[in-house]
């Protein structure tokens, strides 16, 4: 028996608004930066558009555009990555500052308030304040920050497209951690809520 | 003993990788007896994991969408390169 195979052609001028948002959204939650993830949008677009004669309907048209989309994040990241000295300084002034000279806390983590944590995420002003930390990270801290959860990776994998050493991205982690950790605290934990 | 600062290095470590033999006991006797840092232990794992969470399930929430102007530049664009193509 033969056996035929039907390829769906590709269909450029529904992409907009067929995968648009999606790839978008893709895109914001690994740069958060609107601009940056636009740009790699229209580049994927733009890109597939040039390459569509190589689909052999092996995938769906969104799944091919999104890993076109991924390849154009890990090369941005690393060219990111590259252009920035990749030296990680010993001492972070703000972590130092929490504590005293001695090593012990300047202000002891206060015990927090209100609702399960579990179901803070629930709460749209939650999720508000937690962007709002996030966004205060330094930038580099952000990325590697939402590089290894993001897709639930290994540390070695971030290592990879970082191009950073293990031991920088655990103080680099814990760099972050440990101002998500004061802000959050300060801004919603430690806050009486009704 | 083992001063804060360094036992908030190792516990936030201790969520990326297994810690070596000496590391771990040594954190593991600071927070039997500090309470600030047993607390801080558990409030870092409380927003790594929400942190996780909110990042992998991102997709499910406040979906951001790109503003409808820009959508309309890419679609012309996009019209414009099949228009050059044929």
């Amino acid at each position: 028996m033969e056996r035929s195979q039907t390829v769906t052609p590709l269909d450029p001028e529904g992409w907009v608004d067929e995968h648009g948002d999606y790839l978008y959204r893709f895109a914001w939650l690994r740069l958060r930066d609107s601009e940056t993830a636009l740009e790699l949008v229209q580049e994927t677009l733009l890109a597939g558009l040039s390459a569509r004669r190589n689909y052999r309907g092996q995938c769906s048209e969104r799944s091919w555009l999104t890993a076109i989309l991924k390849r154009k994040i890990v090369d941005h990241h690393r060219k990111h990555f590259r252009e920035r000295a990749n030296r990680v300084s010993s001492s972070d002034a703000w972590i130092d500052g929490q504590f005293t000279r001695r090593g012990t806390w300047k202000s002891k983590p206060d015990e927090w308030s209100g609702d399960d944590p579990a179901q803070a995420l629930t709460r749209a002003d939650f999720r508000t304040t937690l962007n709002g930390c996030l966004d205060r990270l330094p930038p580099r801290l952000r990325t590697i920050f939402v590089l290894r959860h993001v897709d639930e990776r290994a540390a070695g994998e971030v290592c990879d497209e970082a191009g950073v050493s293990e031991t920088n991205l655990w103080v680099m982690l814990h760099r972050a951690r440990m101002r998500l950790w004061r802000c959050l605290s300060k801004n919603w934990f430690e806050e009486d809520r009704p | 003993m083992m001063r804060c600062q360094r036992a908030a290095e190792l516990i936030s470590w201790d969520l990326d990788t297994r810690l070596p033999m000496a590391q771990r006991v040594g954190v593991r006797i600071h927070t039997a007896v500090c309470g600030s840092c047993r607390r801080f232990r558990r409030q870092l794992a409380t927003i790594d994991a929400i942190a996780a969470r909110f990042m992998s399930k991102g997709m499910t929430w406040d979906r951001p969408t790109i503003p409808s102007s820009r959508k309309d530049a890419l679609r012309a664009t996009i019209i414009d390169r099949l228009g050059n193509e044929s």
